[in-house]
């Protein structure tokens, strides 16, 4: 009899071991190979990468904003740094650090690399936004440049990664966009386009994406105050700190009422039986996906009928040019329609 | 001279079907080649089917044809190579089998196409009809499942089609063998150059994209003064289209259209020889 619980109790336990070191993205199995992996070049990429994105943004790099980007201890940094400067990477310049050629076009390979990864995750996953920033992080280091031209034919020469960042060429040479605002800078009743939302760090990017907001969207500040920003922007209205504004990048543009109002309404809360008008599809929709959708005939001015729901709501069958298709209703909740006219 | 009532005349399209040979995979020495292209699920392998006597597998989802199917058969002394091509919704491609539909009509020079559409959502796969003449005018629309359209009580005005489209246009329903005898006759017409269609044209209204295009067509016209589709060219440049843009700059952009002249007069020698 005390034999089994014995037992029992030994298996229990042996199942549960098994759980901490197994279980995904956190069990220490994977967490030892993890750091396995950050050996002293993965981490002097990143070292590189951060300086190389310094450079972009026309300013010096220091060993603590090294530091702190990369979330490499002051001392190995420094160590490591200290290499680089060995191989001709870096150079010392003042306070900071700066690249050679040699270092500045690693850094840029390596930042051509991660944007690449985001944007093939972005038009041919199905990794969340979220992710996305973290996986090219891993992957950048194991792209050699042919495979990153590959990718970057497969998805046919791309400006700008999901963000809005611009995409070095392979030869180094990178557009920016010249008079970008961040949101926390705009007065009231300014109007624009979002072209970039920065993507670390990642927990207010999550917010930033869960509200919807995306290059490509129409914006109007309604309030700027102390602590807060007020926008509006997809039909309604949307609350940012003054931290997730300040990650916001926009160009001021003149919009009038009509570019700013258009539907609000998608697909998704639509009612069955009434048919509606497509008016335009979120610019959140992937190139891939828009083009699947225009190919079956999505396009401004389409009528279109949603017919059946499944219980969970989701997916929903709509009637479109004479034929039943069905839309998940993520896809459905980004194409915006109206009522049609009579 | 007592005249055999059931014999067809010559004249009529019925009378080719008595000299169909099917002839399977056997698929040297051909004269011509056909490509069957269409939306997913139109019956593309059925029509294939009935053309060669093999037997494809149909069925009733999307995407069972993934990568090409050849086959042949014989009319009239000539011999045709048949290209059954996975089902596409554009000829923009999103995925391989796309893709690979894509290259086909592209690069794969065919003679004729035959696009064989649903006539029970004629209006979705019309766009992969008019996007097919734009790059070439030896199409034929195969209007396909009419059994279908008239159980639902879909009545399909085919001349009214055919006008409006330039290209003939047949109704089938080739799971009974019905419209394969017409369909056979507009192949070898398009074939042969008995038949010439004048295929209706997207126009683009837009001004900025009107000039556009027609500055391009211009230059590619000096360029490359032999294509028959300039137009088209330019269109694809300005949409990006990578395949194309590495054609005009490797020069050979004169493939795409042309109907392949070199290999047939190859293959002609080489059946004379035999």
């Amino acid at each position: 009899m005390h034999n089994e619980i014995l037992y029992l109790g030994l298996f229990s336990a042996f199942i549960l071991l098994c759980i901490l070191i197994f279980r995904p993205s956190n069990g220490w199995f994977w967490r030892l190979k993890k750091r396995l992996r950050l050996s002293d070049g993965v981490l002097s990429e990143d070292i590189l990468k951060y300086f190389a994105q310094c450079s972009l943004e026309g300013q010096l790099g220091t060993l603590k904003g090294a530091s702190g980007a990369t979330g490499i201890a002051q001392n190995k940094s420094g160590k490591l740094i200290e290499k680089l400067i060995e191989r001709r990477f870096i150079t010392v310049q003042g306070s900071g650090f700066k690249l050679s050629q040699d270092g500045l076009a690693y850094g840029l390979r390596l930042i051509r690399a991660h944007r690449l990864y985001e944007t093939y995750m972005y038009e041919k996953s199905g990794f969340r936004e979220k992710d996305w920033h973290k996986l090219a992080n891993e992957a950048e280091h194991d792209l050699t440049i042919n495979k990153i031209n590959d990718l970057e034919k497969q998805l046919n020469f791309p400006i700008h990664d999901p963000h809005g960042d611009p995409i070095p060429d392979y030869d180094g040479t990178i557009k920016t966009y010249e008079n970008k605002l961040a949101l926390c800078d705009m007065q009231t009743n300014d109007t624009g386009v979002i072209v970039h939302i920065e993507d670390e760090p990642g927990n207010i990017y999550s917010k930033l994406a869960d509200m919807g907001l995306c290059p490509g969207l129409k914006i109007r500040i309604l309030e700027n105050d102390s602590l807060t920003v007020l926008i509006w922007a997809i039909g309604k209205q949307h609350l940012l700190t003054k931290m997730q504004a300040a990650n916001v990048h926009v160009i001021k543009k003149q919009l009038d009422t009509k570019q700013m109002e258009g539907s609000t309404q998608t697909l998704a809360d639509y009612p069955v039986g009434k048919i509606a008008q497509i008016q335009r599809i979120s610019p959140r929709i992937s190139d891939s996906e828009r083009r699947r959708l225009m190919d079956l005939g999505f396009l401004p001015g389409t009528s279109i009928e949603k017919e059946l729901v499944n219980a969970s709501g989701d997916p929903i069958a709509f009637r479109i040019r004479g034929t039943l298709l069905a839309l998940r209703r993520s896809q459905a909740n980004l194409i915006f329609v109206k009522d049609k006219p009579l | 001279m007592k005249k055999d009532p059931a014999a067809p005349c010559p004249g009529c399209p019925v009378h080719n079907t008595d000299s169909l040979k099917r002839l399977g995979i056997q698929l040297d020495g051909f004269d011509y080649v056909v490509a069957l292209a269409g939306n997913p699920n139109t019956g593309k392998s059925t029509v294939f089917n009935a053309l060669t006597g093999l037997r494809q597998h149909t069925g009733n989802w999307p995407g069972k044809t993934v990568s090409r199917a050849e086959g042949a058969f014989s009319i009239k002394g000539n011999k045709y190579k048949v290209v059954d091509l996975p089902g596409t919704y554009s000829l923009l491609a999103t995925s391989l089998d796309e893709e690979i539909a894509r290259d086909f009509i592209l690069f794969g020079k065919p003679d004729v196409t035959v696009v064989v559409a649903d006539a029970t959502r004629l209006e979705r796969n019309l766009n992969l009809v008019l996007q097919v003449q734009e790059i070439t005018s030896r199409v034929i629309l195969a209007c396909n499942l009419m059994d279908e359209a008239s159980r639902h009580g879909l009545s399909i005005d085919i001349r009214s089609l055919a006008r409006d489209l330039g290209i003939p246009v047949v109704k089938m329903t080739a799971r009974k063998n019905e419209g394969t005898a017409e369909l056979l006759d507009i192949i070898e017409k398009i074939a042969i150059g008995d038949l010439k269609s004048k295929p209706y044209k997207v126009k683009y209204t837009t001004p900025q994209i009107k000039n556009a295009i027609d500055t391009i067509t211009e230059e590619i016209k000096q360029e490359f003064p032999d294509i028959p589709n300039p137009r088209w060219v330019a269109v694809r440049l300005l949409d990006g289209d990578r395949r194309i843009i590495e054609a005009v700059q490797r020069g050979d952009l004169g493939d795409i259209s042309k109907g392949g002249m070199e290999d047939r007069a190859h293959q002609i020698k080489v059946i004379g020889n035999q």
